[in-house]
């Protein structure tokens, strides 16, 4: 099965080099072959394949899919849940639309972790996502199985959530660039949230320019999600520009300098060359060591609480997962006790006693004071540089033995402020370590995806890593 | 209080109960939960608002008051496990 | 003795079109779960949109409670679970209602109170629940539907003001047209916390929550069986333990519902769905200025300057239709008596039998002409029904219908005199009575003229020409 771009499938399908329903034949086939290998899929619908195709948009036809805690009408949305194991939509999320209304084709539901809460992807009630790089490792997540069927070659763009680092920690390692966008620049209505303040719904596919397709298709205001913002979306696509020498770009020399491999730090340095002989300005900086050190608690503390309280919904009356009780109440907590794994009821517990009236002041109060405080000195940053770029965190993707006992480092943690900042952030692949994507992560300032993605696709030009992809062996061809 | 008994307390709160063999590692997580709130006491925060939203912004427009289509009332009840008369039926409440 | 604290708390359901953060409509009576929007029931991903026309009505509400009002709209979580709240919390205004510091006057036997309004805020209602004995049913129409909440402070200290409070509450919410507030149906709802102290001692004792409380008699007596009950604690020493109770109607006592040893953990914190909302200064001043004019102005002008009773005044002003009738018709007429003496006698009782708005009945300008008639004394209140009645259910002018049914006084003093003689005539033994001095009579007279004249005759003439008559047969 030939990968396409976008823009590709586009041309194909308008110079009538393409035929939809054999490629959709085929697709369904390369689908269950990297099921079978990947496990990245919770749904697969191939129910229509996409006929009398209208070709006035770039994705009319375009096969995707999306992560599965957005809601898609009468197909089923589990977010990877027992919680929600049969649960199905009778609303699609507004992106859903948006991709409805371009006749893009979802052609399934990808694997998560556990209401996104994780970074690995190994806590999916359906089990672990692998990498498409080597199968013996984690995709990362929690948007794992998105990056992962994207960077397959399965399909050419899915969407995602990103609450901490969630598009872009398995993007980077699966090798392919994901974006979480402003907060507030794509509605969240149809998404089950993991933390409505950090959430945000974003973007992976294998090269910029179908990124900023995407982007600007399922961008702009929406009325169900007041947090959605009203300012015109810019046509991303059309002002892609290799033109960065008005560009100037922070780079936060004490992260980079925490990096434990040096093949990391080399790949790094190359793409801060890269920029340079583009025309950017580059400046070292340091980010406060005190605030680098809150970034991961002040988010656990505000993602827990908020956690708690979105998903006290999750009660087996209305829907999804119900057990057994011998009034209402004991049905509840039991529903609740074995819907949920372990790990996330913890986190529901946590978040608990951080909201408790008592406890307020000095957990979750102060993590927004101090969030505050984190905000505004990547805000006077920002004032100064356009972009600031880090290292995408300080590792390949892990073998999945490795992945249970792993700990999140600071470089990890760096990611985690375009969440408490609303920032938008993108990750691209910028080389490989152990024939691993390794990648680099640039973040701007709200609602200039304009720039960041310039600078993204001028690094792009100058790499080969554009628009790469691991399919894997398959012997039925 | 003690400390597991806090913590099944919280559990209880939020209508989950704790499994015996789930409490350790409850406990470690809880001492990391702490651990991350004493690094915060060490930020002084005198004086500053707490951000609620990732900016602040304000909006001006609300919703007008019109009304839609409404939902199919099967689709409404369909991911619900038990309706009588077009009710959910949950077990008795009890105060 | 002891001095009663009370507060009272109100949520009052409002009547938008869509509810407060949903599409669904704002309906009544309908089948269960037809009137859900997938954001009513909590389905996962749904998010709020406040509905401007509930913060609109808010926003009259404060204004005619003199509140100050915060133009920084923002919402809070309150959480708890429950089967009745969806979402397993409820969108409210805990750290900055809309509304803050009014008051309210009212009146108890001739003397004015001042009752201070803590807050005024805006909230959702929850889903509706039938208990069975073995299961309980949920109909989530009501979810969701907007609601306000009015707190007093804690500064009334008796059962009559708490019913004068309320009493004039409820005329607030009706006359700025924000609710229908029937408390049998529930859409105004009534809970009250009452303690109490020593008369000049400070200290206060352990507040009791009085739930559910569903008509204003119920409330007036649960309070005073609630201070009874509380003084008898405490001159026997015993302690007062702090509870939600509810009235109990077979045994006319308050009765416990839950103990309440440590309060709730309601865990509020600002609701992350919603950004603050900026509200047009302009805007509020134009909701202000738009105002209908309130009871109590109202109120004020009936008495002082129509010079209607005060029973009649609290009658009109207790059925806002009937009143704002009554304000236009005497726009036209100013028989200021004559028109509320009818509105709120035969045409009141027509509403009741048609279960209709006075508006729906008739036209002010048709009335005011019937009323004017009858002023002038060109018909007579018999005659005045009669077309009063033609008019309901033909619904043409007085004129029109007077024509067709041929209704008209007859004021002739001779064919009056030739009608009078004749009753005379066939009734001798009563004309002797009248002579013994037994001048109550007239009125039979009359009423046989009447009915002769099948109700045509002017009375006042006739009553005249006959004591002319009489006093002639006598000489």
């Amino acid at each position: 099965m030939k990968v396409y771009s976008i823009e590709q499938w586009h041309d194909g399908l308008l110079n009538g080099t393409i035929d939809v329903s054999l490629y959709y034949q085929q697709l369904q086939k390369e689908a269950l072959f990297q099921q079978k290998r990947l496990n990245a899929l919770t749904t697969i619908c191939f129910q229509t394949p996409p006929q009398d195709l209208i070709f006035n948009s770039l994705l009319a036809g375009v096969p995707y899919v999306l992560k599965d805690n957005i809601c898609t009408y009468q197909i089923p949305t589990t977010a990877s849940s027992r919680m929600l194991k049969d649960f199905i939509p009778v609303y699609d999320a507004h992106v859903v639309q948006r991709l409805k209304q371009e006749n893009a084709c979802l052609i399934g539901k990808a694997s998560m972790d556990e209401l996104s809460m994780g970074s690995t992807n190994m806590t999916a009630i359906t089990g672990p996502v692998y990498n498409p790089w080597d199968t013996k490792r984690i995709a990362g997540g929690s948007s794992g199985g998105s990056a992962s069927l994207v960077a397959s070659g399965l399909v050419p763009f899915a969407l995602g959530t990103d609450t901490g680092d969630s598009i872009r920690r398995p993007a980077g390692f699966c090798g392919v660039i994901g974006m979480k966008p402003t907060w507030g620049l794509i509605s969240r209505y149809g998404i089950i949230p993991y933390a409505a303040s950090l959430d945000a719904v974003g973007v992976l596919t294998r090269s910029v320019q179908d990124l900023s397709i995407v982007l600007e298709k399922i961008a702009g205001y929406d009325f169900h999600d007041m947090t959605s913002s009203r300012l015109s979306i810019p046509h991303y696509r059309q002002n892609l520009s290799l033109d960065i020498s008005n560009v100037k770009v922070a780079i936060i020399q004490n992260i980079v300098d925490i990096l434990e491999d040096d093949r990391i730090k080399t790949l790094f340095q190359n793409c801060v060359s890269l920029l340079k002989k583009a025309g950017a300005t580059v400046h070292n900086i340091t980010f406060s060591q005190t605030y680098l050190e809150a970034i991961f608690p002040v988010y656990q503390i505000i993602a827990n609480s908020e956690a708690t309280s979105h998903h006290a919904s999750l009660d087996g009356i209305k829907y999804g997962f119900q057990s057994q009780g011998q009034n209402l109440e004991e049905m509840i907590v039991h529903t609740r006790s074995q819907g949920f794994h372990p790990n996330i009821q913890q986190r529901f517990i946590l978040g608990s006693l951080a909201l408790k009236q008592e406890n307020q002041e000095k957990m979750f109060k102060k993590a927004q004071k101090v969030r505050r405080l984190i905000v505004e000195d990547i805000q006077k940053i920002l004032k100064t540089y356009d972009i600031v770029m880090i290292p995408n965190g300080d590792g390949i993707a892990p073998l999945i033995e490795e992945a249970k006992s792993q700990s999140h480092t600071l470089v990890d943690d760096f990611l985690i402020i375009a969440n408490l900042a609303g920032l938008p952030s993108l990750t691209l692949p910028c080389g490989f370590v152990d024939d691993m994507p390794v990648a680099v992560n640039l973040m701007g300032r709200c609602f200039d995806e304009q720039t960041v993605l310039n600078c993204a696709y001028t690094l792009e030009s100058m790499m080969p890593y554009c628009r790469q992809y691991a399919k894997g062996e398959r012997n039925d061809v | 209080m003690d400390e597991k008994e806090l913590l099944r307390q919280l559990a209880k709160d939020i209508r989950i109960s704790v499994r015996d063999e789930d409490m350790p590692s409850l406990c470690q997580v809880y001492h990391t939960f702490l651990e991350h709130i004493a690094c915060l006491e060490k930020i002084e925060t005198e004086g500053v608002e707490p951000l609620v939203f990732p900016f602040d912004v304000e909006i001006h427009e609300l919703r007008e008051d019109e009304v839609d289509e409404v939902y199919d009332i099967d689709d409404l009840l369909k991911n619900a496990k038990n309706v009588k008369d077009n009710q959910i039926l949950v077990p008795k409440v009890v105060e | 003795m002891y001095e009663a604290v009370i507060g009272i708390e109100v949520h009052c359901e409002l009547k938008t079109k869509s509810k407060m953060f949903s599409m669904a409509p704002v309906t009544f009576g309908c089948p269960p779960n037809t009137q859900v929007h997938v954001i009513d029931m909590a389905m996962p991903g749904t998010l709020p949109a406040v509905n401007k026309k509930a913060v609109e009505m808010a926003i009259r509400v404060c204004h005619a409670l003199h509140m100050d009002i915060d133009d920084l709209l923002r919402f809070d979580r309150k959480n708890y679970y429950y089967a009745d709240l969806p979402k397993g919390f409820q969108i409210t205004q805990y750290y900055h209602p809309i509304g803050k510091n009014g008051y309210l006057d009212i009146e108890v036997e001739g003397e004015t109170f001042k009752i201070p309004i803590e807050r005024v805020h805006l909230e959702e209602d929850t889903a509706k629940m039938t208990h069975n004995d073995h299961y309980t049913l949920i109909d989530y129409n009501r979810a969701g539907i907007p609601l306000i909440e009015i707190v007093t402070k804690p500064q009334l200290h008796t059962s009559q003001q708490v019913v004068a409070y309320l009493e004039a509450l409820r005329l607030i919410l009706i006359y700025t047209d924000v609710s229908d507030a029937v408390m049998a149906e529930g859409s105004m709802r009534c809970d009250v916390n009452i303690s109490l102290r020593q008369s000049h001692d400070s200290i206060l004792g352990e507040k009791v929550e009085i739930k559910n409380l569903n008509s204003l008699v119920n409330i007036q007596k649960a309070i005073d069986y609630e201070i009874e009950r509380q003084t008898d604690l405490l001159q026997k020493k015993l302690p007062i333990a702090r509870q939600t109770r509810r009235f109990d109607e077979k045994t006319q006592t308050t009765v416990v519902m839950r103990e309440k040893q440590s309060l709730l953990d309601y865990r509020y914190y600002p609701e992350v769905n919603i950004l603050p909302v900026r509200l047009d200064k302009q805007w509020i001043q134009v909701i202000q200025k738009q105002l209908p004019q309130l009871p109590e102005q109202r109120r004020q002008r009936y008495q002082m300057q129509y010079h209607l009773s005060l029973q009649d005044t609290m009658m009109l002003l207790s059925h806002k239709d009937l009143s704002d009738f009554y304000d236009q018709v005497v726009s036209i007429y100013p028989h200021y008596q004559t028109i509320c003496h009818w509105l709120i006698g035969d045409v009141r009782a027509y509403l009741r039998q048609y279960q209709k708005k006075v508006s729906e009945l008739l036209l002010v300008q048709d009335f005011a002409e019937l009323m004017h008639m009858l002023e002038m004394k060109k018909i007579s209140s018999k005659q005045t029904k009669q077309i009063l009645e033609f008019m309901i259910l033909e619904k043409k002018s007085p004129y029109v219908l007077m024509e067709r049914y041929h209704i008209q006084q007859v004021s002739d003093e001779q064919l009056l005199s030739q009608y009078i003689e004749e009753v005379l005539h066939d009734y001798p033994q009563q004309v002797a009575d009248y002579y013994a001095g037994k001048h109550q009579i007239c009125s039979f007279f009359v009423g046989q003229v009447m009915k002769k004249t099948k109700g045509q005759a002017n009375p006042q003439k006739t009553n005249e020409l006959l004591k002319c008559l009489l006093e002639k047969r006598k000489v």
